[in-house]
């Protein structure tokens, strides 16, 4: 769960992989305009929302993290390539085998 | 109601005074308000008497004339709310005639009482001696300034925005929410002080570039540092710093200090312990501060100060600068940190914003400058009315009310100290850091000490020391049904939420039996309870009814007494006119010739006529619908002015007749 989280950190915040630290703030005040809780006094939610904006700024904000979120998303990525590269054989044999690990 | 919101600054804005300000958004721009004597800015000064309690202009009015009364000047607000905090952690083991405690109560002129370890202040009001909390105080010049936006708009105000000093801690924001709460204000947020000069420096600019703006904000007893990225509307606080001890006033010790020895050198005698002569020479002292930063050399002259001496001598602004020297560096430190913090170099700094009546002082504003390598530093916001303006702006966003031209503002702040937990070994864990963006939370899992352990006190700190105790203690509270395991098993979470306003929310849960126990600060904080704020609140308003009703009073026995006196004048004058004729148809008995009938007929109509006039005017004194000219009143024409003034007239003709 923790990993789907931090891997949508660049989504929350609508950013490209290679934002740079500069893309990032300016991305982080145009989006902080949509939904922090000044601008939605009547939405409870939005504190919420604006709390992961946060999250995802700090995050992206901190090399250490950030370059963990990136090695994550790359082997998330490599994965789903050599899975796409599998036969459909290797593939049912994967599913399944996730599907009793669960 | 109304859907204006105000912004009240409630600061020191100029060197010494503290005023407060305030503004509200109509019509597409802040409007500064200004106040019942037609000035933009009120002395936050309360003043006590045997009769009234004066806030405002009239209170800093009474104190000039009467500077040893019991007024409350501005500095007892502001030091007031300070006075809980600093009065707490300076009484804490220390005796009451601790050297440290007796100079800070020398500074003030009225006296502070204790109760608990509560500061308070001690008054005589109608006779009676009160004591009443800074929270009290405070609320009284909030109070006066939501009046005077009241009176200004026609409508009644409840919604603010008020600012504080950017270091201000969680406590003593909390204390301003309390004045507030006894004004009858609803406050929709505090803003930081910096943070609203900075929305006054940067609304009406449009920046496409992220621009880094540090607000330099020295005034008369705190000082803030902060660094804001502005860009497009969006205020976002990087960092903040500062020291809610040093500003004007500090100079001022100096001065005086530097001055007491040196009327010990010359006359072998102490003015320390005299503090009538002290209070005359501080004034001059603040005095001479503040020609120091336009001349270049001044002089102080005190006739009598002690026995028979005249005390005069002079001082240059070499001298001034040589004894406040480590004091205007120290502020250094605060910027230092702040860039550290934010992880801005120095020459990224785009702008450099001086507010406060502390940085008129050139040496201050020279040693800013060249820290950023001699950038030149600007001072071209109003330093009064700046905080007020940006406050204004905040609420309006906040009221919705200003949402059409502001789509695009919006303020991100920061909390300005870390807040966290005390441990058991003594040291502190911070769990949301200072500078972190608000509204925020964080949630970290903690275990027991002992094994089997159901009972676990959580004590919430503020602070940056490692160590506990060297940070504040905010509040504690008792987490109990904790299921019985071996040390280190059982899962608390505690969750730490600071909400708009900078206030916190601690949550407690443990995570295996999920059994929650949440507290605010703003309930178990050793502040005011909830009842005290009702209470206070309705004595605010007994003091308002109150005050009404002298007002009233007055109001009522001026209309008696001038129409007591027009009345007399003018049966006075009747009274002559009849009495010339009296002695006139006494004069024509052994007149010659003598006098016909048509003169004497002549004569009645004249007094008819003059007699006429008279009543007339009477009536009209009566009626109040004949304007004349010169009349001492202004009073307006009111409904039940008549009701007293026919009865006069009958009573009055009667005796004529």
């Amino acid at each position: 769960m923790a990993e789907e989280e931090q891997a949508s950190a660049y989504e929350v915040l609508a950013v490209e992989a290679e934002a740079t630290e500069a893309d990032i703030r300016r991305a982080y005040r145009q989006r902080s305009l949509k939904v922090h809780p000044d601008r939605h006094p009547n939405n409870p939610d939005a504190a919420q929302k604006f709390h992961e904006l946060t999250e995802a700024y700090n995050l992206l904000l901190d090399p250490i993290r950030r370059s963990a979120l990136d090695a994550q998303i790359k082997i998330k990525n490599a994965r789903k390539l050599r899975f796409a590269a599998f036969d459909s054989k290797r593939k049912n044999l994967q599913e399944e085998l996730e599907e009793r690990e669960r | 109601m109304s859907d204006l919101a105000i912004g009240i600054d409630f600061a020191v804005n100029l060197i010494g005074t503290t005023h407060s300000c305030v503004g509200v958004w109509q019509k597409g721009r802040v409007e500064i308000i200004p106040n019942d004597q037609g000035n933009r800015t009120t002395p936050s000064c309360v003043s006590f008497s045997s009769t009234e309690r004066l806030v405002g202009d009239g209170a800093s009015n009474q104190a000039s004339l009467n500077p040893t009364n019991t007024q409350v000047p501005l500095l007892g607000l502001l030091s007031g709310s300070m006075a809980r905090v600093f009065g707490i952690k300076r009484l804490i083991g220390r005796k009451f005639d601790d050297e440290e405690v007796q100079a800070d109560m020398l500074h003030w002129p009225f006296e502070v009482a204790r109760r608990g370890d509560r500061p308070l202040v001690r008054v005589m009001h109608c006779g009676q001696q009160k004591e009443l909390t800074a929270e009290e105080i405070s609320s009284m010049i909030l109070l006066k300034m939501k009046e005077t936006a009241e009176a200004y708009l026609g409508a009644p105000i409840t919604d603010a925005v008020v600012t504080v000093p950017t270091y201000y801690d969680n406590r003593q924001r909390q204390a301003t929410h309390d004045a507030c709460a006894i004004a009858g204000l609803r406050v929709l947020d505090t803003i930081n002080e910096a943070t609203a000069a900075a929305i006054a420096y940067g609304l009406d600019k449009k920046f496409y570039k992220p621009r880094n703006v540090l607000v330099f904000d020295l005034g008369g007893g705190t000082f803030d540092v902060s660094l804001l990225a502005i860009e497009d509307g969006v205020f976002e606080v990087k960092a903040v710093a500062g020291d809610t001890h040093l500003g004007g006033e500090d100079f001022d010790n100096r001065l005086l200090a530097h001055f007491v020895a040196e009327f010990r050198r010359l006359y072998r005698r102490d003015l320390s312990s005299n503090p009538r002569a002290l209070r005359r020479l501080r004034t001059a002292c603040e005095r001479a501060k503040r020609t120091l930063s336009s001349a270049t050399k001044t002089s102080i002259e005190i006739d009598s100060i002690l026995d028979d001496i005249d005390f005069y001598t002079s001082i240059t602004r070499i001298q001034f600068e040589d004894l406040c020297h480590d004091l205007f560096y120290s502020t250094l430190k605060s910027v230092e940190k702040v860039l550290r913090d934010s992880h801005t170099d120095r020459f990224d700094v785009q702008e450099v914003v001086l507010v406060g009546g502390s940085t008129r002082i050139p040496r201050v504003a020279k040693i800013v400058s060249d820290f950023f390598h001699g950038k030149e530093v600007n001072k071209s916001i109003n330093p009064d009315e700046a905080m007020a303006y940006g406050a204004a702006v905040h609420a309006a966003v906040l009221s919705g009310e200003g949402l059409g031209k502001m789509k695009d503002m919006l303020l991100l702040d920061v909390a300005p100290i870390s807040l966290g937990i005390g441990m058991v070994d003594g040291t502190f864990t911070p769990l949301i850091n200072r500078n972190t963006i608000i509204p925020a939370k964080r949630s970290l899992v903690f275990s027991t000490h002992e094994d089997y352990q159901t009972h676990m006190l959580i004590e919430v700190y503020e602070g940056e020391s490692v160590r506990m105790q060297d940070n504040r203690l905010l509040g504690r509270f008792q987490l109990s049904g904790i299921i019985a395991l071996p040390r280190g098993v059982p899962q608390i979470e505690i969750t730490f939420g600071i909400s708009r306003g900078g206030l916190l929310n601690v949550f407690a849960m443990e995570k295996s039996a999920g059994y929650t126990n949440a507290i605010t600060i703003a309930e178990d904080r050793g502040g005011l309870a909830r009842e005290e704020i009702e209470r206070m609140a309705w004595e605010a308003q007994q003091y308002k009814q109150q005050e009404s009703s002298n007002t009233l009073r007055i109001a009522s026995k001026n209309r008696l007494e001038s129409y007591v006196y027009d009345l007399r004048e003018l049966t006075a004058t009747l009274n002559e006119t009849i009495s010339r004729t009296v002695e006139w148809v006494d004069s024509t008995e052994r007149a010659e010739p003598e006098i016909s009938a048509e003169e004497y007929d002549q004569a009645r109509k004249d007094l008819e006529a003059a007699a006429f006039m008279i009543v007339q005017d009477i009536c009209g004194l009566a009626w109040r619908d004949i304007p004349r000219p010169g009349r001492a009143i202004g009073d307006d024409v009111e409904d039940h002015s008549g009701t007293p003034s026919t009865a006069g007239t009958d009573d009055g003709f009667d005796r004529r007749a």
